[in-house]
């Protein structure tokens, strides 16, 4: 029965290559897990214009108004529903009333992911391999879930 | 015990930056939310004190965690789509 998943591997083999396989899959859950934090990080202290620029790069020209304005409060303090709203932007972006932060995290996530010059999921492994206290001092432990998955 | 919600030595400066962006956080559009969490007794009955005397504090804590959260759920399914789209 084994044979039809390990293409004929013998059981320490086939153990050897799942062992390999599942760290494979925490290193890189463990890496998305540093990198939520360097993006948060930069995330968190963005400026309302800078969302909203950001969102509307990552939605491709797409109006984001109002998916800016259901999440974020107006700079000067006034109700976010005095945000210039676009007509019919509702179906610009997917789901905007009812995930309109996660919609919003995720474009933002887009854009920052590709200005930060984060380190390749390679160059990351390699360095976590000499010094894996370093990065495993930041992760709050979402890489977790990989492996239960 | 590591709480998960809380950050660890190395993401307390993570933590420092964000707080002391007060501006940042004050700009998004607040409401009270209830919550309802399980903590071992000691850090359930100090949350208790600092929700009494530095609410904002904890709303921190929660934003930066969610925030985090999902930020690494829009990696993650990025990853998965374009392996997805490697295997067909």
């Amino acid at each position: 029965m084994t044979v039809e998943h390990d293409g004929g591997k013998s059981g320490p083999e086939n153990r050897a290559m799942a062992g390999s396989t599942t760290k494979q899959k925490v290193l890189r859950a463990k890496y998305l897990d540093w990198c939520s934090a360097r993006l948060a990080d930069s995330f968190l202290v963005l400026a309302p214009d800078e969302i909203y620029e950001m969102a509307e790069r990552a939605s491709h020209g797409h109006a984001v108004e109002r998916l800016v304005a259901e999440t974020v409060a107006h700079p000067s303090g006034v109700a976010a529903d005095t945000f210039p709203r676009v007509q019919n932007s509702a179906a610009a972006l997917p789901a905007a009333d009812t995930e309109s932060f996660r919609t919003l995290v995720a474009l933002v996530t887009e854009v920052l992911a590709e200005t930060l010059h984060l380190p390749s999921f390679e160059t990351w492994a390699a360095d976590y391999e000499k010094s894996p206290q370093k990065y495993d001092d930041e992760l709050l432990g979402f890489w977790r879930e990989a492996v239960t998955d | 015990m590591k709480l998960l919600l809380l950050p660890t030595s190395g993401s307390a400066l993570n933590f420092f930056k964000f707080f002391k962006a007060s501006e940042a956080y004050s700009m998004w559009d607040t409401c009270a939310v209830e919550l309802r969490v399980n903590l071992p007794r000691g850090v359930a009955e100090e949350v208790q004190k600092v929700q009494r005397t530095d609410p904002d504090m904890l709303s921190r804590i929660v934003f930066y965690a969610v925030t985090r959260r999902t930020i690494y759920d829009t990696l993650a399914n990025r990853e998965r789509a374009s392996l997805t789209s490697q295997e067909s």
